[in-house]
């Protein structure tokens, strides 16, 4: 009991508080910045939480954790450019709810509102249900891994708008593009055309950026000639999502939160991954899915609420284990330590005031981050009525900045504007990009994953099967993948009955 | 005006010269399974393999659809996608700016340009709208967040 | 004749303020200064690095660094962008034992001798880390159980050509034994959490990872790879003490161009030592399970040159 006592005077101490305030605010504009990426705030601002001392450095490192991962939705749904790679998932029904459809002010309700939602979930789970959350996670060896990423992979078939067979050829590639580089499995360059900065891998962030944001630059550039900017009379009543919209997402906004706080306490895994999942299995659940990827509110729900999810899951492992469930709790895990907060089997009973701290600091940062987050909905939604002419140019331009950004290289924004591109003809010929990011984030996974099973087993392929969970998860992939296929004939015959 | 179909056979091509590009330089990697595990081209020559096969699929889906892909047509020629197409240029031409006249001379010209090419006829708002959105930007990154954006390269230090 | 004593007087102080005057447009002169991570932000090399700066500024007081990671082509180009740069003090750079590995490897013609050391404030060894309830207690237990059972034991690495694989390839050398290797690529928080949930049965790796478990009681360290004891663990021996000199160590050394100034050189590597020496700095890194060296300057230098000795010995004996 003191020591939840202590944990409140900590997190709510006015300058501890005011500097939660702080880093939620800059998490927000880091997340919405493409090309700015939470570890890169958390680097940025890591030092200094030595300065302000005590606790208050970690709070606010808090902050900017749960706000960079809502931040991200706000470009996406606006611009269709996830502002981090956790929110590519919302651009799908996101920016056709604002802007095709012409209500931004929904969209971005229905987002803050399900990253509180998730954010509050996970953070709840850590609390009760930690030290069992982490012993399933420990569970997973490389076979499951593999198996979690091929599931991943497998949502392709149901993600992709339009053509599924043009949308595997994405994914493939994708996939593909994760291998070039050095291969740590056999230490063998491949792919690399003896270019030094091939062998590195090609980042995956200007990729993103690319598809996203300047492919949309070229298709609205295309759209604009000869029609008149609408100017949409953006009549937001109240900023809090209506009734019928909580109604409707409330199933998809629990299963998304629980989705994405289990990806998160799998060390190794994080919101990019959190978001696709939950927002393929909403489609997947949904009885009536047709409207997926125009605009559905469930499909925002379920992306936002899969991506901060995983922010209290991703702290079960380091709270428990001390092993960091992804590169942002890892910096977060060193600042803990470096202040006297050994995260571990002992921390529960070594420093009970400075768990109660961080459970506290992570619900006041998900509840502020949606105060804010609700707070500027209003201002956000105008972003819509700039003018083209305008926002377009501006968009390129922030394209640029952000790529560069991201690892101070100017082929990354080469490899930008290529994409950008070949997204515009892929728009064209009914290819969907979804697939080729998918395809890029879960390959390494995959691939690491795949071969380092058949090196622990001598090359036997059976040990796939002799894991029960990757079995299982094996299974499942096998059903989502072909899903296209039964799926059509299954409602059939459930209607004829 | 091109249509569906050719578009279909077009990316089954291509994608059948990348599979097969990609499943033969893998080969070269080694693509037995040993106790090792498996050769480093053992994944990538799967995916080349994959994109063959998609590839076929493509091919057969186009040839069973011929008529319904044939009406469908897709829009490569109007003045909306050479206009997209000029921008494509402008922003191509931008990056190499960057590389000669750093980051914020050459997303000046950049916006300016842009901007005049997709319309908008008030210089004054131009202007006003460009240096302050670089003004901005400065202010963040260089300022606040010490990121430095490519200077020219004939800046010296 | 007083008067042009005076004027002479004035004019020999006027003339020793002006060569006063220029000598003291030295380093730091209020110019920002580059310190070129070659590493991912938010990494154990990047941490370290932004700390160490953070402490050198403040006690310098008139300078101020800006760190730029640059993770391109698993770090080449950052250290190349180092090399490259004008040696005057304003373009620092982070590098890491790879500089000493790659070369040999044939991935860079890159080298030590291209930097000049200021401090490596870390120079993590190789422990040898094994789950508790393992029936191993020491190093010879742990090689004799090796020899009876070859090839099958999993020891985890970051990377196959990656420094802890080499490691423990210099490990099977020593003592003839054969090891199943399997790479973490993702880093050393992978490989605690495999041996956390039992799916690998030991590592040759850099410990800080793994402090949490090892003083949680579930994993414990049989040997460091280094000259000295740790002060982390002072109770675990090293292989040289055990009879076997090996000493492997992931060090991150922050360096300036070959051909910066020697003022400027002594500069940097003065705060450096006030900053090693200070308890701030101590307390920054072992709260974190990093054990903080104080190797500065030409020490660094040296070290760097060794352990290239050593990998290029040691990778050529592989090839064969």
């Amino acid at each position: 009991m003191d020591a939840i006592i202590a944990a409140f005077s900590q997190v709510f101490s006015i300058y501890n508080f005011l500097l939660l305030v702080l880093g939620t605010v800059v998490g927000i504009f880091i997340g919405a910045m493409p090309g700015l990426s939470v570890n890169m705030g958390l680097a940025l601002l890591f030092p200094i939480t030595f300065t302000v001392g005590g606790l208050g450095g970690i709070i606010m490192l808090l902050g900017i954790y749960c706000g960079a991962i809502y931040g991200g939705s706000i470009t996406a749904i606006l611009l269709k450019t996830p502002g981090t790679p956790a929110s590519a998932a919302t651009t799908l029904d996101g920016y056709p709810m604002a802007i095709i459809n012409g209500q931004p002010g929904r969209a971005l309700s229905i987002s803050t509102t399900a990253s509180t939602f998730g954010g509050v979930f996970s953070v709840v789970c850590l609390i009760l249900f930690a030290p069992m959350l982490a012993k399933i996670a420990l569970q997973f060896s490389k076979p499951e891994y593999f198996a979690l990423a091929v599931f991943g992979i497998s949502m392709v078939t149901s993600v992709s708008s339009g053509s599924v067979l043009k949308g595997i050829v994405g994914c493939i590639v994708g996939l593909w593009i994760a291998t070039i580089g050095l291969d740590a499995m056999s230490g063998m360059e491949r792919f690399t055309l003896g270019t030094l900065y091939l062998s590195g891998g090609v980042s995956f962030m200007p990729i993103l950026i690319g598809l996203f944001a300047l492919t949309q630059v070229f298709v609205n550039c295309e759209e604009s000639v000869g029609t008149k900017q609408q100017k949409s009379d953006i009549k937001i009543d109240s900023v809090l999502p209506s009734c019928a919209d909580v109604k409707l997402t409330l199933p998809t906004l629990v299963r998304s939160s629980a989705i994405g706080t289990f990806i998160g306490c799998v060390p190794g895994t994080g919101g990019d991954i959190g978001s696709w999942i939950s927002y393929n299995q909403a489609k997947v659940w949904a009885k009536d899915s047709s409207q997926f990827g125009k605009g559905d509110p469930r499909g925002i729900a379920a992306s936002e609420s899969g991506n901060n999810s995983v922010v209290g899951g991703a702290f079960i492992p380091v709270l428990t284990l001390g092993i960091p469930g992804d590169g942002a709790t890892a910096i977060i895990l060193g600042a803990l330590m470096v202040h006297g907060i050994q995260p571990g089997p002992l921390l529960f009973v070594n420093n009970p005031a400075g768990v109660y701290t961080i459970f506290l600091g992570l619900l006041a940062a998900n509840l502020l981050m949606g105060a804010f987050g609700f707070s500027f909905i209003r201002m956000f939604a105008r972003v819509v009525n700039i003018p083209r002419q305008i926002l377009l140019p501006i968009i390129a331009v922030m394209a640029i900045m952000g790529t560069y950004s991201y690892n101070n290289s100017m082929p990354d924004v080469a490899i930008m504007v290529c994409a950008g591109i070949v997204g515009y003809f892929m728009h064209k010929s009914g290819m969907s990009v979804p697939g080729v990011i998918i395809g890029i984030i879960l390959g390494k996974l995959a691939e690491e994953n795949f071969t380092g099973s058949l090196m622990m087993s001598d090359g036997s392929a059976v040990v796939f099967l002799e894991h029960p969970l990757c079995a299982v998860l094996l299974f499942l992939s096998a059903l989502s993948l072909f899903s296209p296929m039964y799926r059509p004939m299954l409602r059939k015959l459930f209607e004829n009955r | 005006m091109a249509n569906m179909k050719n578009c279909n056979l077009c990316i089954a091509a291509l994608t059948a010269v990348v599979g097969a590009s990609i499943a033969v330089t893998s080969y070269g990697y080694g693509i037995g399974v040993t106790e090792f595990g498996p050769g480093a081209g053992f994944w990538p020559f799967i995916l080349g393999v994959a994109l063959l096969l998609n590839a076929a699929a493509i091919f057969l889906d186009t040839m069973l659809n011929l008529k319904s892909y044939a009406d469908e047509v897709v829009v490569l020629r109007s003045p909306g996608c050479f206009k997209a197409y000029k921008l494509m240029a402008m922003v191509v031409a931008y990056a190499v700016l960057i590389y000669v006249l750093g980051f914020y001379i050459a997303s000046f010209l950049f916006l300016a340009a842009a901007m005049r090419f997709l319309g908008l006829e008030k210089k004054l708002l131009i202007l006003a709208v460009s240096l302050i959105f670089l003004g901005i930007v400065w202010l963040l990154f260089a300022k606040a967040l010490h990121i430095t954006l490519p200077r020219p390269i004939f800046w010296e230090g | 004749m007083k008067t042009i004593k005076a004027l002479v007087a004035a004019a020999a102080v006027a003339a020793a303020m002006c060569a006063a005057g220029t000598a003291m447009a030295a380093y730091p002169d209020g110019k920002d200064v580059t310190v070129i991570i070659p590493k991912n932000p938010g990494g154990g090399t990047d941490t370290t690095a932004r700390g160490v700066i953070q402490m050198m500024q403040k006690d310098m007081g008139n300078i101020h660094f800006v760190c730029v990671n640059k993770p391109d082509g698993n770090g080449i180009v950052g250290m190349q962008d180092v090399a490259n740069a004008k040696p005057d003090g304003h373009t620092l750079g982070m590098v890491t034992v790879e500089l000493d590995i790659f070369p040999h490897q044939g991935k860079t013609k890159l080298s030590y001798k291209d930097f000049d050391s200021v401090i490596a404030p870390i120079a993590a060894p190789a422990a040898l880390i094994v789950p508790a309830k393992a029936p191993y207690n020491s190093l010879d237990d742990f090689i004799a159980y090796l020899k009876k059972n070859p090839g099958k034991v999993m020891m985890g690495n970051s990377g196959m050509g990656a420094i802890w694989h080499i490691a423990t390839m210099a490990m099977e050398k020593e003592f003839g034994v054969k090891v199943k290797h399997i790479p973490y690529p993702k880093g050393t928080a992978d490989i605690a959490a495999a041996m956390a949930g039992g799916h690998i049965d030991g590592t040759l790796a850099d410990p800080s990872s793994f402090k949490s478990q090892i003083e949680a009681g579930n994993l414990k360290i049989l040997a460091v790879m280094a000259d000295k004891r740790t002060k982390m663990f002072p109770d675990v021996p090293t292989f040289k003490e055990l009879g076997h000199n090996m000493a492997i160590r992931a060090w991150a050394t922050l360096v300036a161009p070959k051909g910066t100034p020697a003022d400027v050189m002594k500069t940097l590597r003065d705060s450096a030592t006030r900053v090693a020496a200070s308890e701030e700095f101590t307390s920054y890194f072992l709260k974190q399970g990093i054990d903080p060296t104080d190797i500065i300057g030409e020490d660094a230098n040296k070290m760097m040159a060794n352990d290239d000795a050593m990998y290029a010995e040691f990778l050529a004996a592989l090839k064969k």
